[in-house]
This record gives structure tokens, sequence and C-alpha cells, in this order.
């Protein structure tokens, strides 16, 4: 028997030669031959063949170990040069979703045009239905759709439409070159969204919108693509019951319901739209972004999150979250709804993705704060002015000098103070307006370098910066490096002014406005410890502590004499975070005497008697500022009288706020040193005092959701896990809303976070293991560390 | 079912899927980048899905219809380097690589679909499980554990035919 060549080989012979193969593939190499060899004496033909299907079997590993690419079979016919009805194919100009797209001529002699031709790949009877709906898509007039022109069938069975030829970039690419701004992008996307609605209102869905199917022409036009095609497509493989639709779909911006296959819908389009205007936000960013979030993540849902984390405005991210809510019922219901949000923010009017109807009041408030911003940075430069002013009428007196700059730093900080309490802005404003209230404050100094009291009010100002940049116990921007930078200005600044008292040992002003040596003291020691208290919970906890404990004990050395309430009360902040330092440190004896002591000023400090509401207050200070100019010497003088009357009674105002937090600080660590001592009862019972907060307050908000946590973490334990989730609820809500208010506060986003992972315990989302994690802001560690 | 009825059952069953992997082909490759591969794995599977819905269509399981789609893909494609060796006649006849997603590939990992149809159907009277094993494999991108089950023969008999047809081909093919 032969094997070579084509004669035939029985399979018998050949089932030998593979038992041969295999066995002589048992042994090592070197003996295989020999072996072979005597195996086949006198046998040369299944010796050859054994013997090089070996030779063969060492160099074939990376034989047919590839799939063959089917690329080539998928070939379709080039229709370049061709004819179809009164048009000649010039050439193929682009490979789109279901097919090839061609440009071609006019070339019945009826006039010049160049229009492209899109051929849809589709089996028969998909290509049948399909042409019925042509009609529909004919009908859709709109200046920014492409106008479909005609229509036909391929010899080979394929229908093509004949279409407006658009010479442009798409949308994504437009606004790469183009350096678009946030705004005229927006501008740019409600056109978009003027589109989309009008399709809809003819009942027609896109169903594949992507920067692909949206071209800007040349002369800025925006023209959107293949209208309705996917839509019909869709319905024709319906009306087959065809499962697989998956090629008239593109993952990245398929909303979760078409990527399950339901019926199409208007709020398909929306989330598709929400999608691309994260893409075009994102910008610059987006060829690095583009493959990490939307290319491999093909056949999977987009990661909504991942995307919005990179746009850059709060309020966009919230529109662009609300259109591509997971619930269809959530997104917006329309285009035009989109777009009429999207001109909300263009206008700095409440964007209704944000406000959403709960805190209404307090969004509505935070955005004319922010339409205002210039005024309120008029009104402040003004406030400098006249302190500056004082300057250059009043050069010869010096002492006087003074006492403006004084009062004019003063005004500054307690106008800014006050505003900012009253509306509640997020902590970027709250920020911005402080460091705005800073520089003017600071030009004040320059100009009267020895004004104690100025400077004074600079260094509780810079303080107060700090906090909202960067500071473990507030709510902040978490910015702990520039929050460093404030406080060792401040620090400098109160070093210096410590030096000048202790010279000749004197004290300036009277009452609230009292400056000595204990005050300048405790000052610089107060900024000294958030300065400290960064190093402690967000830099080397051992250096915090040392810094801390010899803090305290300079501290302690302190004889505070009440001189005034403002003093008490800061006094009172003071005795609170010393015990608060020393919960932590688990050293209880001497937290309860700082409580004891903090105790001891509650009553004086509640019991502040408001000042008499007058006439004409609340109206806006816009209004005051420009009476100033038509009144007479006299209604001025009353008018300036009346304002600071008005200004004494917002600082009351505010003296009430802080002395209600404090008290509701003391009951927190009581409740907190109750517990420890095994007294849940007690605990409970500080922790009612606490009450409730009507306004999302950046203080008494987190304060009340730490009293409420551990008042779960009770509840857990007292086998009350029903009532447990409700607060637990409650927390999660008042926590996600004021992280929505603020939400650069990043630190705050993982307690959220936490609070909201449904795939922990309760005890888990709760910290309810060890409560120092709620009552203090400790960092939890990454799993992977030990 | 008979052997008769199955073999006419797989022949119908052929006839059906042939266009229709032609056409979802069609339809994938024009979604994708033009130098894209296009591999019969996502391909077979998406014809399943679509097929296995449509009530006209009686198959047993998955199994068999995947035993099709390998002999099926192999159909294809030989049919299209015919139709492609015959268009290109009289500009010196070049054979058409199975492998051809990069332009620079390997010589040696090129191959004749052709003379590796042709060596197949010589395989096929020697054994006939060995050309089963390659075109589930290698037409139809399936692993050795779903060629196990689609061909009820032990996972070890997968890799010895596997192994077997590779050497054979390869030999034939380099002789």
């Amino acid at each position: 028997m032969v094997v070579q060549g084509n004669e035939p080989v029985s399979s018998d012979y050949f089932a030998e030669v593979e038992d041969l193969f295999f066995d002589a593939l048992e042994l090592p190499p070197t003996q295989r031959d020999t072996w072979l060899q005597e195996k086949c004496r006198d046998r040369q033909e299944i010796y050859t063949e054994v013997q090089t299907l070996l030779e063969a079997h060492l160099s074939s590993e990376a034989f047919l170990s590839e799939s063959p690419d089917l690329t080539g079979i998928a070939a379709c016919p080039d229709l370049s040069g061709r004819r179809l009805g009164s048009y000649e194919v010039v050439k193929e100009i682009a490979k789109g979703g279901m097919g090839r797209i061609y440009s071609a001529d006019r070339v019945d002699g009826e006039y010049q045009q160049r229009v492209a031709i899109k051929v849809v790949e589709l089996g028969n009877i998909e290509a049948e239905l399909f042409r019925r709906e042509r009609q529909t898509l004919a009908n859709l007039e709109h200046p920014n759709i492409v106008t479909l022109l005609d229509g036909g069938t391929l010899e080979e069975g394929f229908p093509y439409l004949v279409m407006e030829l658009v010479e442009g970039q798409t949308i994504d690419r437009y606004s790469l070159d183009h350096v678009l701004t946030t705004k005229a992008l927006a501008q740019l996307f409600c056109t978009l969204c003027d589109a989309v609605g009008h399709a809809h209102q003819q009942g027609v869905i896109h169903c594949d919108l992507k920067p692909a199917n949206i071209l800007i022409t040349e002369r800025g036009v925006l023209k959107l693509l293949d209208f309705g095609i996917s839509q019909t497509l869709m319905k024709t493989q319906d009306a087959q019951g065809d499962h697989v639709r998956s090629q008239a779909l593109t993952p990245e911006y398929a909303s979760p319901q078409r990527q399950a296959h339901q019926a199409p819908h208007i709020t398909d389009d929306i989330y598709s739209l929400g999608i691309i205007l994260g893409q075009l936000l994102i910008g610059e960013s987006l060829p690095r972004v583009a493959t990490e979030l939307l290319v491999k993540k093909r056949y999977k849902k987009i990661d909504v999150e991942q995307l919005l984390v990179l746009v850059p405005s709060h309020e966009l991210r919230m529109i662009i979250k609300k259109a591509t809510h997971e619930t269809p019922a959530s997104r917006y219901q329309s285009a035009e709804q989109l777009a009429a949000d999207l001109q909300n923010w263009l206008q700095e009017k409440p964007v209704e993705a944000v406000s959403g109807g709960k805190h209404w009041q307090f969004y509505t408030l935070y955005k004319n704060l922010v339409r205002n911003r210039h005024f309120w940075m008029v009104l402040l430069v003004a406030l400098f002015l006249l302190g500056g002013a004082a300057y250059y009428w009043n050069q010869q007196k010096v002492a006087e000098l003074n006492a403006n700059a004084a009062a004019a730093a003063k005004r500054v900080s307690t106008d800014l103070a006050g505003v900012l309490s009253r509306t509640q802005p997020s902590i970027d404003i709250q920020a911005e307006l402080t460091g705005l209230a800073i520089q003017n404050i600071e030009k004040t100094v320059e100009n009267a370098p020895d004004n104690i009291p100025a400077i004074h009010v600079l260094t509780e100002s810079l303080l107060r910066l700090g906090q909202l940049e960067g500071h473990p116990l507030y709510l902040s921007k978490t910015d702990f490096e520039s929050a460093t930078l404030y406080f060792h200005d401040a620090i400098d600044r109160l070093e210096d002014l410590n030096h000048v008292m202790a010279l000749d040992n004197k004290s300036v002003g009277q009452g609230d406005d009292l400056l000595d040596q204990t005050v300048m003291q405790l000052a610089l020691l107060r900024a000294k410890r958030m300065l400290a208290e960064i190093e402690l919970y967000e830099g080397v906890k051992e250096d915090g502590l040392s810094q801390l404990n010899q803090l305290e004990a300079q501290f302690q050395r302190i004889n505070f004499a009440a001189t005034s309430r403002k003093q008490t009360l800061v006094y009172m902040h003071d005795l609170l975070a010393w015990s608060h330092f020393n919960l932590l440190k688990q050293d209880v004896v001497s937290a309860e005497l700082y409580l004891a002591q903090a105790e001891s000023f509650i009553d004086e400090v509640s019991a502040v008697s408001l000042l008499p509401q007058e006439q004409g207050e609340g109206k806006s200070p816009f209004k005051r500022l420009k009476s100033d100019d038509s009144a007479s010497p006299e209604q001025q003088q009353a008018q300036r009288a009346r304002e600071e009357r008005a200004r004494a009674r917002r600082e009351q105002q505010e003296r009430l706020k802080d002395a209600r937090f404090l008290r509701a600080f003391l009951a927190e660590q009581r409740g907190y040193i109750a517990l420890l001592n095994g007294d849940q009862q007690a605990a409970l019972r500080h922790y009612l005092q606490v009450g409730e907060s009507a306004l999302s307050d950046i203080r008494m908000t987190p304060l009340i959701n730490r009293v409420n946590t551990m008042q779960a973490c009770i509840a857990l334990q007292q086998k009350r896990p029903a009532y447990a989730e409700q607060l637990l609820e409650k927390v999660y809500r008042q926590a996600a809303d004021l992280l929505d208010a603020h939400p650069s506060a990043t630190h705050y986003r993982f307690k959220v976070e936490r609070l909201g992972n449904k795939g922990l315990s309760l005890v888990e989302r709760l910290d309810c293991a060890d409560p120092r994690y709620i009552l203090f802001p400790l960092h939890h560690l990454p799993a992977t560390t030990s | 079912m008979d052997l008769l009825a199955q073999s006419e059952h797989h022949s119908k069953l052929l006839e059906t899927l042939y266009p229709e992997i032609k056409r979802l082909a069609a339809i994938q490759m024009s979604r994708e980048r033009s130098n894209h591969t296009l591999c019969p794995t996502a391909l077979v599977n998406e014809a399943y899905l679509k097929m296995s819905t449509e009530e006209s269509m009686v198959f047993n399981d998955k199994q068999h219809f995947l035993a099709v789609c390998g002999n099926c893909v192999r159909q294809i494609l030989v049919s299209h380097a015919r139709t492609k060796n015959a268009a290109k006649r009289g500009g010196g006849q070049v054979p058409v690589t199975l492998i051809e997603g990069v332009d620079d590939f390997q010589a040696e990992t090129d191959m004749d679909v052709l003379l590796l149809d042709e060596l197949l159907t010589r395989l096929e009277s020697l054994d006939a499980t060995q050309v089963k094993v390659v075109e589930l494999r290698f037409f139809s991108g399936m692993s050795n554990e779903e060629i196990s089950d689609v061909l009820d023969i032990s996972l070890s008999t997968v890799k010895r035919k596997w192994t077997m047809a590779k050497a054979w081909l390869y030999k034939e093919m380099n002789r």
C-alpha cells in the first residue's frame, strides 16, 4: 500500500498510523526513531508516514491555531461607476451603520446635484418592509435633518436611499477642532435637541444617535443623519420576530432598554443624547477616555458614573444624569425638556435636573447668588472702597484711618458671613467669595499695616477659608494643601500680632471687639490646632498627635475670663474641639472636664435677646447702595445707622446659630461618652437634644447625620433593625442632598457611597463596628493593605 | 433520529444556514472598522440566536446546530476563494489566504483554502472524526470542551484527533 499521493488509503491503515504516532509521542524524542524503526521493520511506507507526521507535529504548533478571518466573504459589491436611477455613483465615501455610503451625481440632465447614496444591507423580507417605511422618513422636513431625496433597490436586492450630501465634521471632532466653550457647546446641543424633538413629534425615533450621525457643515449648520433608519430596521425585524437586532445598535450610546431589545421609545433617544452631551463636554480628554469608556465597553452598558466624574460642571452633570437615568420614566420626557434645562443652565436659572423639587428653595437661592455673583463682587469692592476712600480723605487723621480700616474689614467679613449663612451656597462659591473678601481686607490692611483689629479680622477670614478649602472636621473642598497655606498665613500674622500685644501688654477695642493678649493667644493656638488637625487626620498621625498634645498644654495654661459673648462662643468652640480630641485619644476624664467647662457657658451664650427688626430691613443691599446717591446727607446718615443696626442684628442671629451648633456638638460628645460607659439610654437622651435641622447647613447636617447614625447603631444593638434602616435611609438621603449641594466635598462622598452601598450589611454601612469612624473623620484602610 | 433523517436534516440546515451566515458576516463587517478581522465564533453564535427563534427551523439542540456550522463556514470560504480566484484569473493566480488580518503576516501561517479543503476531503475517508474536529475547532472557533459535547466523544479523544489531524494536514500541505 502506498501512502504518498492521492491513492486511497484504508482507514484501518490510517488508524494504525495514528496509534504508532501517539505511542511514539509518549517516548522521549531521542528514542522515537529507534523505536519506530523497530516497530516498522520491513514496512518502509508506514515508517515514513509516521516519521514525517512526527516531524510535522513538531513544527505544526501554530498551524491552524487561529480561526480563519471571514472578512473576505463579507465583501460588498463596489457600486462605483454604476448608474442607479437618475444618479451615477462616484465613489464610496463611508462605511456606516448598516451599509455603505457613496457619493453620486444626478445625471438625468434635469439639474446638477451631488448626493449621497446609502446602501442598506438587509435581507429580502426586511428590505421590503424597509421600502414601505421610507415614506415616513421622506416626510421629515427640518433644516437640521438630512433630506431624503429618493430611494430604490440594487439588482443585488439591497435597498438604497438617496440623500442630501452633507460635507462636514462629526460633532465631536468639530467641537475639539473649534475649541468650543461649554456654553457654545450647550447652545449647539440645543439645536440638536430641536431636530430630534421635531422628529419625535412626527413619531420617528432615531434609535441610533451618536456623534458619527451628527455632522456640522463648514457653515456651522448641524445636520442629523440616518433619522428613522434604525427605527425602521427595528420595526421590520420586530415584524419578523427576530431577536438579533444588534446590527442597528451602537452599544456605547444605546439605552439599557434598547440593549435589552425593548420596543424603541423617545426616552431611548434622550439617553443617547445624554451620553453624547457627556462625551462632548469631556472634550479634550475624550480620546484617552474613549478607549477606556466607550470602545472597550462594547456590548456593555457605558459606565455613566465614570463619564460623569469627568464632566466639569455639577449642573451639567445632573442634566446628563437625568437624561441617562436607568429608568426611562425618570429621564427627560422629551428632547425639548432636555433643551429647556440646558437653556436654564445657559441663563443661570435653576436647573430642573438639580432642583428636582426637593431642595428647590435652597437651590434657587444658590442659583440667585451665582447669577448675582458679579453683583456681590461689586458690593464687596464697594464696601472696600468706602474704607479706602476714608484713607484719602483723612490722611492726616491716622487714628480715624485705623478705625475706618478695622470697620471696613469687619464689615466686609460680617456681611459676607451673613450672606453665606443665609444662602448656603456650595462650598466652592463660599471659598471663592471668602477669597475675594480676603483680598479686599488685605488691601485695607496694606493701607493700615498697624491696624490690629483689621489684621485680626483678616486672620479670622483666612481660617474660615482654610476650613472651606480643606479641613477634615468640616465639610470642605478637601484641598488640604491650599488649606495648609491659608492656615500658615493666618499663623504668621497672628504670631506678629501676639508679639506686638506682648510688647506693651495692650488691648484694643471693647465689648465684642475687645482684643487683648488672651484673645490673641487663643486665636494663634486655634490656627495652630487646625493645622495640626490636618496633620492628625490627613498627614502623619503621630506628628499630629504630638503637635496637638503640645498645643493642648499651652491652651490649658491660658486663663480665660469671659469678656464678651463673642469671645465666649469662640472659646467654647475651642473647648469642644479639645474634648473631641481627647475622646479620640479615649481620655474620657479630660474630655469631660472640657465639656463641663463648655457647659458652664451655655446659658450665657444662648440668652441673646434679638434686637427688634427694623422697617425696610431685608431689602436687597443693592437698593440701599443706590439710595446713597440720591439721598440727602441726613437721610444717608440715618440710612447708614439703620444699616449698622441691621448688621448688628444679623451678627446676633449668627451667634444664635453658633450657640445652637455648640449645644448640639456638646450633646453629641456627651452621648458618645455615655455609650463608652455602656449607658445606651443616656446616650439616646443626649442625642435627642440635638434635634432636627430644617436647612441643609454645612455644619449641622453632618452633625445630625452622625447622631442619627449613632442612634441607628444603638437600634441595631437593641434588635430593632427596621428602625435602624429607617434612620439609615434618612441619613443617606440628607447626606446625598448635602453632597449634591456641595459636590466638591469629595471626602464626604466616600461616606455617602458607603451609606448607600447596598452590598454591605447595615452594620458596615453605618460603621457601627467602631463608632469612632462615625464621630471622627477617620479613614477606612483599603482592604488590601494591612 | 435515524441516520438518513439526520443527514437530510443536516443538509436542510446547511441550506438555510449558508446564506444566513454570509448575510450576518456582511452586516457585521459593515459595522466594523475596515481593518477589523471577522472571527467565525461571534458569527456562528449570532446565527444560532437568530435561527433558533425561527419557527421553520427544526434542529435538535445547539450542539447539532454548531456541528453544522463549522462545515458551513468551510463551504462559504471555499466558494469565496473559488470566485476570487476566478476573478483574478489572467492577472496571475494568487492563492487566497485564510489568515490575512495583517499585511505582513508570516508567509508560513498563510495557507491555501482550496488546498486545505481538498486535504480535508481526503482525510474524511481516512478518519471522519478528525475532519469534524477540524471543522468545529478551526472553522467554528469552538473549544475542545464544546467539541467534546457536540460530537459526544471524550475530551482526550478530541485532543488526540486534533493533534493528529493538524500533523497530517501540515505534512500534506508542506509536501
